[in-house]
């Protein structure tokens, strides 16, 4: 009898019980999730290693020839190392600005009172809804009056500045509790000394934040250094991927090999971060 | 503390440092140095290498003067120029699309050559002369054709032989065109007979423009003030299109099936000939464009017109001087043959040497050569792309059954005049 129990219960009944439907469910879903996030991606890698004759064979999605040559010749088509140094360069310049200026006024918009403080904030908040556009002939004007066309300066200096990462941080800053600050103040911190000793060691994931959209706003830009360079010198990469794209037809698979390259540092960037955003909310103490 | 305002100190100077530099870079011009002048355009590829040889050439043959060859991505040129007009960094000069002329010479940023053509020996008739309107605005001529291109029939040798067709006789009327794309057609396999262009946009507009010169009807009308395609000649382009879509030898599709091997004939530009020469996977050749029997042979053209933008009357005459020599007969001869673009002058389209070359290395350029001369212009008023948008708009309904073709040419007709107007 006992014998015959078993035996059911490895059935193939008792099989499907113990498979975790659920789990499996939610997996496909994630998978297929993933799966849509990731072709694009997978299309451009795939028309990267596309030797030229088959681009206009139909389409596939996996890569099954590998032309690595296709990057070495998007690389020598024009001066890339110059422009990613450029791209270095300015993006470098934009993240570091940006964290700091932005540090600086969300603590005094969070934490200082002075006449005009709602006020203000609520201008700056304010340009955020006006669109670069409007705004990107004037600031072409000043820039160009100013003797800055073809320089660092016009890639960077317009743009140490961000509305979106006052109110970012002005945010954050609201949550870590004015105690720490009075406890500072009274063992005789400066203002200053409150912002770098206290405020800024515990705004890690903030500050993370921010610096991640600032490099992917700074690295993908494209208007902005495209309007105050001429000089081929001072170019950017997204500038020099433009150059694929001609009158007389589109290099697909340079434009494709050298996009893959200009994503890396975003990807490292990422990855990086990712790491030290985790840990810096472990030792902030302030998780949940 | 101490290190809080040490770190402060050096990002300060890491961000200021930029400035002084910039500032330092400032070179005061000197009497005795060569006039020096910024040429913008978008040749990329062997056409970018061309010029940037041309330039190299020029300079080493003028020591008064130093051309600096700039490459301004095709996107990127239109956008930059209007920059330069709001009030910029201008180049002293530059070469654009043919189709951004009236737009540019009406922004009042380039100078006019009437001057300089009448003072020199430029030899203005050899230049064909639809090249010549485009640069024409006010009756001032704002710039000189220094390459183009046009439109003839490319034929895959392949489908049409499998299709039991004689690829060495390929159609010379649209009633042989009709024929011959309806046997070449296969829907079974997904392959239309004769590919059209029927997305929106000037794709569409500037290939109907090449059934319609040829049908004998005109564009806009001759003062450029309102809509003439709205005639028989434009009802007969329109109705030949759908013809062909009911006769089974186009079925509506993504422009690009020809490249594909899915399209047995297209009519694409001369510039393709380069590309599919070493891309396409399959035997093709070229022909001219098959027009009525009663009509006229026509195609319609592209290509760049070069032009000055310099404030400064020194550079204005160095730049005059380059283009003077950039289209000149012997130099464009040379660059049509590095470039495979058209020839712009009739002297280097007749010359022996440039038809010999032709003939040893791309025999299929010949009948976009010998077509030049039939070209006509694009309209050339500075709304000419809105104006393209809405009548390819009006045409695409046409062509998906939503009007009758009267309806969409008196519809297309009447948004064109309000823009004219």
């Amino acid at each position: 009898m006992s014998a015959v129990t078993a035996r059911l219960e490895h059935g193939p009944g008792a099989l499907l019980r113990r498979v975790p439907w659920s789990k499996l469910l939610i997996h496909l879903v994630l998978l297929s999730g993933a799966f849509v996030m990731v072709v694009p991606f997978l299309w451009m890698v795939t028309l990267s290693l596309k030797p030229l004759e088959l681009t206009n064979q139909p389409p596939y999605l996996f890569p099954s020839t590998f032309e690595f040559a296709n990057y070495s010749r998007a690389w020598d088509a024009a001066p890339f190392a110059r422009y990613y140094l450029n791209s270095i360069v300015m993006t470098g310049g934009i993240v570091v600005g940006q964290v700091i200026f932005s540090s600086l006024a969300a603590y005094a918009f969070a934490r200082l009172h002075f006449p005009g403080r709602d006020v203000l904030f609520m201008l700056f908040l304010g340009t955020m809804m006006v669109p670069f556009h409007v705004i990107l002939i004037p600031s072409y004007l000043i820039v160009d009056r100013l003797g800055w066309i073809d320089s660092y300066t016009a890639l960077i200096v317009p743009r140490m500045v961000s509305a979106f990462g006052i109110f970012l941080l002005r945010q954050y800053y609201q949550g870590i509790p004015r105690e720490l600050d009075e406890a500072a103040m009274i063992d005789g911190a400066s203002r200053l000394g409150i912002w770098w000793r206290i405020i800024v060691p515990l705004s890690g994931p903030g500050l993370a934040t921010l610096g991640i959209f600032a490099f992917m706003f700074a690295w993908n830009d494209f208007l902005w250094p495209l309007v105050v360079t001429n000089d081929p010198d001072m170019r950017t990469v997204q500038l020099g991927l433009a150059m694929f794209q001609g009158r007389y037809g589109t290099q697909w698979t340079l434009l494709m090999a050298g996009t893959v390259t200009a994503t890396l540092p975003t990807l490292l960037v990422f990855l990086l971060s990712q790491r030290w955003f985790i840990q810096s909310v472990a030792q902030s103490g302030l998780k949940g | 503390m101490k290190r809080l305002f040490l770190v402060l100190a050096i990002i300060t100077v890491l961000v200021v440092a930029p400035v002084l530099h910039s500032t330092g870079a400032i070179r005061p011009a000197s009497a005795q140095e060569p006039v020096k002048l910024t040429f913008w355009n978008y040749w990329d590829g062997k056409n970018g290498e061309t010029i940037q040889a041309l330039v190299d050439r020029y300079n080493a043959e003028h020591p008064d003067v130093e051309i600096e060859n700039v490459f301004v991505g095709w996107n990127e040129l239109l956008p930059k120029l209007q920059l330069a007009v709001a009030g910029g960094d201008r180049p002293d000069l530059a070469a654009a699309d043919m189709v951004w002329m009236p737009y540019l010479a009406k922004s009042g940023a380039l100078v006019p050559l009437d001057g300089f053509i009448a003072a020199s020996e430029i030899a203005i008739d050899d230049f064909y002369p639809a090249l010549l309107n485009v640069n024409t605005y006010d009756d001032q001529m704002y710039g000189l054709p220094v390459s183009t291109n046009n439109l003839e029939l490319f034929i895959n040798t392949d489908l049409v032989a499998a299709a039991g067709l004689d690829p060495a006789a390929p159609p010379t009327t649209w009633a042989e065109l009709m024929d011959y794309a309806t046997q070449c057609a296969n829907p079974d396999e997904g392959i239309v007979g004769m590919e059209l262009y029927t997305q929106t946009g000037e794709g569409l507009t500037w290939q109907y423009q090449v059934y319609l010169w040829q049908a004998g009807g005109d564009f806009l009308s001759e003062d450029l003030s309102q809509a003439a395609f709205n005639s028989d000649a434009g009802l007969r382009a329109l109705q030949y299109w759908l013809d062909l879509i009911d006769a089974g030898a186009y079925a509506i599709s993504d422009w690009g099936l020809f490249g594909q091997g899915q399209a047995c004939m297209v009519m694409d530009g001369s510039w393709m000939v380069g590309i599919w020469a070493d891309t396409a996977p399959f035997e093709w050749t070229t022909a001219k464009m098959p027009y009525p029997e009663d009509g006229e042979p026509a195609t319609n053209m592209g290509g760049e017109h070069i032009f000055i933008m310099s404030n400064d009357e020194a550079r204005q005459q160095a730049a005059w001087d380059f283009i003077q020599w950039v289209t000149s007969a012997e130099v464009q001869l040379e660059w049509d043959m590095e470039t495979g673009f058209m020839p712009i002058r009739d002297s280097v389209a007749t010359n022996p040497d440039f038809q010999t070359w032709i003939e040893e290395n791309e025999p299929r350029l010949m009948p976009f050569v010998e077509m030049q001369q039939y070209a006509h212009n694009r309209p050339p008023v500075e709304q000419y792309s809105e104006l393209s948008d809405v009548f390819s708009a009006m045409i695409e309904r046409a062509i998906y059954g939503q009007m009758s073709p009267q309806e969409a040419l008196d519809a297309a007709a009447a948004a064109v005049n309000s823009l004219l107007r």
